[in-house]
């Protein structure tokens, strides 16, 4: 039954070390990650001596010192006391001028175990480092810093300003032994000083825990490898599955890879799913493969494994520095008023050598491309039944251990027995674990053919000689196709793969001369004129055409769609009088802007003598409008000589054609 | 509305149609190759004549270039064909004569000579076919690069150079036209359909200008390739020891500006410069 994967108290890690996220099973994670809280002030959180309170406890403390202050009689200080521990201490300058202090916070550190180094300037205003501290064996991150405090104490109203510059760097042993730090140089209120006078001392020695509670191992690596041959590197690291963990981290001084070293996708990890780990104190975790509890000795671990794939590109040794696993244990949860507890392990891995061997040139053919390792090959055929011209799919599959991504695969074109196949591309599919490689082929002649075996030549680091891989041959029946025997022949090639001559040669001359006068056409200016023209006279011609309105209001567009809703209305009213007369009374609203009753019952003679009253334009002539005047009639006659549910349905003197006749007699004008 | 507005859409429309109407065919009456070769000296008979299997020029008014040209008398017909060039009065018998003399110089084994030769054709005709594949092969045999570099600017330019002055002519106002049609639908009929066809009208209108723009900005003057394999090196002054300015590559086209003695100044890209007359054509 699988474990699930550690669980962290996320919480009281965020306030230990800041956020953390944690992988589901099989997600690989792109930010947070496991951190030890010395790597946290590393990057970028680093805290001056003394200064591990909770937050809340800070807070309170600058408010108890602003409440003193304004008290009165108070040394107030803004900054945590400064730390007891070993220091060495120069007076630097002049008698009562600025003092300088360079201290470590631990004189003995364990191997890989931050050794953190203060140097703290007094009484000044300025100060830079001139040059940083140093020591054989060890390197010393940037110096940051200077943060700056001030206080001020007032004693019987007399008042006090002392001010403190505190510079940081920190350096990580990744060996046991003693180290002797340089002096500081610095530039001091304009004063170049030096401290301390005597070299710093740090011891660096194992911890002794590490080895009992902590799994920090390393696959074995072959002594030698060849140039171009992927090796893997895979570490296992782990903590006792009794402990509760709230950060962990890597110190691999050889992640960064040197010249020559191509790193290469690994195979697929653990089943478990994967989580993020901090290596060098990077922002962005790397994945490594969570493994589950795994008993060593009897020994119980929580295990994981970070495992990558390398290629040597030049021959050379390779060496890899000593490792370092720092394991943060959680003691007791952090709270909103104190900060976690921790303890912290390192666990070391020996620096350890590669030598990478250049091929040998002695038997290498001509036709190797570079492949390295022992390789099976496989091949296959999408069909074996096909037409003369017919594209056929070769898939040559190699697979084995090599650097099977990066070696170029054979050119058919190039290979003896493929001279009766046309090769039209190529598709590279490339894979840590195999090589995909599908040939296009053509087949040019008809017949049973055999597809010829692919080679491919290997320097076998195993026998550490070059052999030749084939693929099996494989049997192919081309039938003939009439026209087909030579499908290239147009696109420069001949079936028996010599190139067609290719003619080009210039169009004859035109020796007809040529007679008449050229084609005229506007000029220019005429043209640009014809323009102008067009772009002066539109806005009066426009103004001029809506004089009546805008064609596109709702009235206009009404208007415009009368008469088709008209012909609708009528086709639908049938010989119904009464619908007949509102498809009238619609039609004739629409086109006059009026509403529908309007024209109910309203005396044509009449409305047409107002309108010429009016001096409207488009009023109908007495004869025009006398149809409609007929049609209206015949209409009301036809609707009141019965009731409205019994209409003289199929009896009514005028039709739809007669209709639309009279209205389209009128239409032009008002109506 | 009235019956004076409603007379006043259909006499708009009605206009607009008909100066569609007519400038379309007599723009494609006049332009057309076909009609104008028909016109006085070549039947349409002796044309299909020539089509059906007899030599092509065997009934066709040979000029004495071509004739020679036949025989193979290369450098005889170039002469003569020069001497037809001078005489020549129309574009059409000119882009004939120097497609003819780019041809002549092909066969002579000058290909950069005879790319001179087809771009001065081109001047004249720009979408003759048969000048393009020339042009096309004489610049590969000079070891010249395509003339058309393929990118938007190149195919840009190719389109508005595409037209002679009088087809960019005739172009630009059928553009007019067609902005009229939409001036006439937007006053009309109005709304959205009628902003439609104004818009429409101003973008068709602009891409039928452009041809007669590109020959209106055009700077007048003597045009002259760059016949020297080797490229000419642009001087500031006209004298051999004057400070180079870098190389005119060949079969580039600069504008011929002055001459003196040897020399020509000419404008290309970065300003006027002075080069040597001999590695000019001129494509006038």
């Amino acid at each position: 039954m699988q474990r699930p994967m550690p669980r962290f108290d996320s919480s009281q890690r965020a306030r230990a070390t800041g956020p953390v996220t944690l992988h589901a099973p099989g997600r690989p994670r792109t930010a947070g990650g496991l951190r030890t809280p010395a790597a946290q002030r590393r990057a970028g959180h680093q805290r001056s001596p003394g200064a591990r309170v909770s937050p809340l406890v800070r807070a309170c403390a600058w408010l108890a010192a602003a409440l003193g202050l304004l008290a009165g009689g108070t040394a107030v200080s803004a900054a945590p006391a400064t730390p007891l521990g070993p220091s060495a201490a120069l007076q630097g300058g002049r008698t009562g001028s600025p003092t300088v202090k360079v201290f470590l916070r631990n004189a003995t550190v364990r191997v890989g175990e931050a050794a953190q180094l203060f140097v703290e300037v007094d009484g000044a205003d300025r100060a830079e480092i001139l040059s940083p501290p140093t020591a054989k064996g060890l390197s010393f991150e940037p110096v940051s810093g200077p943060s700056r405090r001030e206080s001020y104490v007032i004693t019987n109203g007399r008042q006090q300003r002392s001010v403190r510059l505190t510079f940081s760097t920190a350096a990580r042993p990744t060996a046991k032994g003693t180290y002797e730090i340089s002096p500081v140089r610095l530039r001091v209120d304009g004063r170049e000083v030096s401290a301390p006078a005597e070299p710093l001392v740090l011891r660096v020695v194992e911890d002794l825990d590490a080895s009992s509670m902590l799994l920090f191992t390393r696959e074995e690596l072959p002594k030698s490898i060849f140039e171009g041959e992927p090796y893997d590197i895979e570490l296992r690291f782990g903590w006792d599955a009794t402990l509760r963990a709230a950060s962990v981290e890597l110190s691999l001084p050889w992640w960064n890879l040197p010249d020559g070293v191509l790193e290469v996708k690994a195979p697929v990890g653990s089943a478990r799913g994967q989580q993020g780990i901090f290596i060098n104190r990077a922002r962005t975790p790397e994945p490594a493969d969570y493994l589950g509890q795994l008993t060593v000795n009897g020994q119980t671990f929580e295990a994981m494994r970070l495992r990558r794939r390398y290629i040597a590109t030049r021959p050379g040794k390779l060496t890899f520095g000593q490792s370092v696993f720092e394991f943060s244990q959680l003691l007791r949860p952090g709270s909103v008023f104190e900060a976690a507890t921790t303890r912290e392990f390192y666990g070391t891995l020996p620096a350890f050598e590669l030598e990478v061997r250049p091929i040998p040139e002695e038997g290498r053919p001509f036709e190797w491309t570079g492949a390295v390792g022992r390789f099976t090959a496989d091949r296959s055929l999408d069909r074996r039944d096909v037409d003369v011209g017919d594209t056929i799919k070769l898939q040559v599959v190699w697979s084995g251990q090599g650097n099977l991504e990066f070696f170029e695969p054979p050119d058919l074109t190039r290979v003896a027995g493929f001279e009766g196949f046309r090769v039209l591309g190529v598709d590279d599919d490339r894979d840590p674990d195999r090589r995909r490689v599908v040939y296009d082929l053509v087949p040019l002649r008809a017949g049973d053919q055999t597809v010829p075996a692919v080679p491919l030549h290997v320097f076998d680091t195993h026998d550490e000689r070059f052999v030749r891989i084939d693929t099996e041959p494989l049997t192919l029946r081309v039938r003939k196709v009439d026209g087909a025997d030579d499908p290239f022949a147009n696109l420069g090639a001949k079936a028996d793969g010599s190139e067609p001559e290719v003619v080009l040669d210039i169009v004859d001359i035109d020796p007809t001369p040529k007679q008449g006068p050229d084609p005229a056409g506007p000029s220019a200016p005429l043209a640009f004129g014809a323009l102008g023209a067009l772009l002066v006279v539109w806005p009066f011609a426009r103004r001029a055409v809506r004089r009546g309105g805008d064609p596109a209001s709702a009235s206009a567009r009404r208007r415009r769609t009368a008469r088709r809703g008209l012909a609708r209305a009528l086709q639908a009213a049938g010989t119904d009088p009464w619908r007949m007369s509102e498809a009238l009374a619609e039609y004739l609203a629409a086109r006059t802007g009026e509403p529908p009753a309007a024209w109910v019952g309203r005396d044509l003679r009449e409305w047409r003598a107002t309108a010429e009253r009016r001096g409207a334009a488009g009023v109908p002539t007495e004869a025009a409008l006398q149809g409609l005047v007929e049609v209206v009639r015949e209409l009301d006659r036809a609707r009141f000589a019965a009731d409205r549910e019994r209409p003289l349905a199929g009896q009514v003197a005028v039709d739809r054609g007669r209709v639309l006749e009279v209205v389209d007699a009128l239409r032009g004008g008002l109506l | 509305m009235n019956t004076r507005t409603r007379s006043w859409r259909l006499g708009l429309v009605a206009a607009a149609l008909a100066l569609c109407g007519v400038v379309a065919p007599a723009r494609a009456l006049a332009a057309s190759p076909a009609v104008a070769r028909a016109a006085p000296t070549s039947p349409p008979a002796s044309a299909s004549a020539q089509a059906v299997g007899a030599p092509l020029d065997e009934g066709a008014p040979l000029d004495e270039g071509a004739a020679l040209f036949r025989k193979g008398e290369f450098a005889a017909a170039d002469q003569a064909w020069r001497v037809a060039l001078e005489a020549a009065s129309t574009a059409r018998e000119r882009a004939r004569i120097t497609f003819n003399l780019g041809n002549t110089a092909y066969r002579r084994g000058a290909p950069l000579e005879a790319v001179g030769w087809y771009t001065a054709s081109l001047e004249y005709d720009p979408r003759a076919s048969a000048t393009l594949k020339n042009l096309a092969l004489a610049r590969a045999d000079a070891g010249l690069g395509p003339r058309d570099s393929g990118s938007l600017t190149s195919a840009l330019a190719r389109a508005v150079s595409a037209f002679t002055p009088a087809e960019a002519g005739w172009l630009a106002l059928f553009g007019v036209v067609l902005l009229a049609a939409g001036c006439v639908i937007e006053a009309v009929f109005g709304g959205a359909r009628g902003r439609l066809a104004l818009a429409v009208g101003f973008l068709l209108a602009g891409i039928a200008f452009g041809p007669l723009v590109h020959h209106a900005t055009r700077l007048e003057g003597e045009r002259a390739l760059v016949a020297d394999t080797k490229g000419l090196t642009k001087r500031a002054e006209p004298r051999g020891d004057a400070k180079g300015l870098g190389e005119l590559a060949p079969g580039e086209i600069v504008l011929v500006r002055d001459h003196y003695l040897d020399w020509t100044r000419v404008r290309a890209k970065g300003g006027e410069f002075w080069v040597l007359s001999a590695g000019l054509f001129s494509l006038r």
